[in-house]
């Protein structure tokens, strides 16, 4: 058996249709409901094996785009790391030249 | 499975020769193109941030100092052939003829090492203060330094205890 009051607002459509007015609900973000049933399908599907990510992988990179970019990257930062080595050798051997001139007691054998 | 780990390695190999073909390509340019000049000088212009009064400066000094470096060098350089021919002459023995060149010898390489530092005193008061400082510092570990590491090693624990087997 229903308590009074609920069968009071029960009986009175219009005093309901004011308490739901009075207590809005959130309106959801666009797509809300079709994302929810994406993840629940991703959820249910079994996990890949090691396997396919790995030939995934290997596929993805063997694509030209991702290959050429790392190419390029690796290139960069081999010459990057080169040209710096380049400079401080020609820096030590600027400075060798330089004390050889002025102290060649210290650069005799 | 095993042809993808074999793409990987591969792959592994390709980025390794890539890294390491550009980094020698590069350091082989840049070192190159960065030693090519053939100025005494240009690691003093570099280093210590010279402008072209200052460097004009310091290369009078350099040219005015390298006269007497080589006169006081080939002064050595005789002595040291008077010493090679004393040793021809004498029998495993140390004359006092030897002994008095090597002293003439050790005369006069400190002759150099004192004219040296006062070239690099005035070398240094040529550049704007801090950078004098740092190399009248660079420079006497530069020179100097090597002697004292020697002299060090020489007079080191280790070196006594070797002295003590002998």
């Amino acid at each position: 058996m229903n308590p009074p009051n609920e069968s009071l607002l029960a009986g009175d459509g219009h005093l309901g249709t004011l308490l739901r007015e009075a207590r809005p609900r959130p309106e959801l973000p666009p797509g809300f409901a079709a994302a929810v049933w994406r993840r629940l399908e991703r959820a249910e599907l079994p996990d890949e094996p090691a396997v396919n990510r790995l030939d995934r992988v290997v596929a993805w990179l063997l694509r030209p785009r991702p290959a050429l970019a790392g190419a390029i990257a690796l290139a960069c930062l081999g010459a990057s790391l080169g040209a710096h080595e380049g400079v401080v050798l020609s820096k030590q051997a600027a400075q060798a030249r330089y004390v050889a001139a002025v102290s060649p007691l210290n650069t005799g054998p | 499975m095993r042809r993808s780990l074999l793409i990987l390695a591969a792959a592994l190999v390709v980025c390794t020769a890539v890294v390491g073909a550009s980094y020698f390509v590069a350091r082989q340019c840049c070192a190159h193109l960065l030693a090519n000049s053939s100025d005494d000088l240009e690691w003093l212009r570099s280093e210590f941030h010279l402008s072209g009064t200052e460097l004009q400066h310091v290369r009078q000094l350099h040219e005015g100092y390298l006269p007497k470096c080589r006169a006081i060098c080939a002064r050595i350089a005789v002595k040291k052939q008077e010493l090679e021919a004393e040793f021809a002459a004498s029998t495993n023995q140390v004359t006092p003829v030897i002994e008095q060149t090597l002293k003439d010898i050790a005369v006069l390489r400190a002759q150099c090492q004192a004219q040296m530092l006062q070239h690099f005193q005035e070398v240094s008061q040529a550049m704007p203060p801090a950078e004098g400082r740092r190399y009248l510092a660079e420079m006497q570990r530069l020179t100097l330094g090597f002697h004292e590491q020697f002299e060090n090693r020489m007079s080191g624990p280790a070196h006594e205890h070797e002295h003590g087997h002998h």
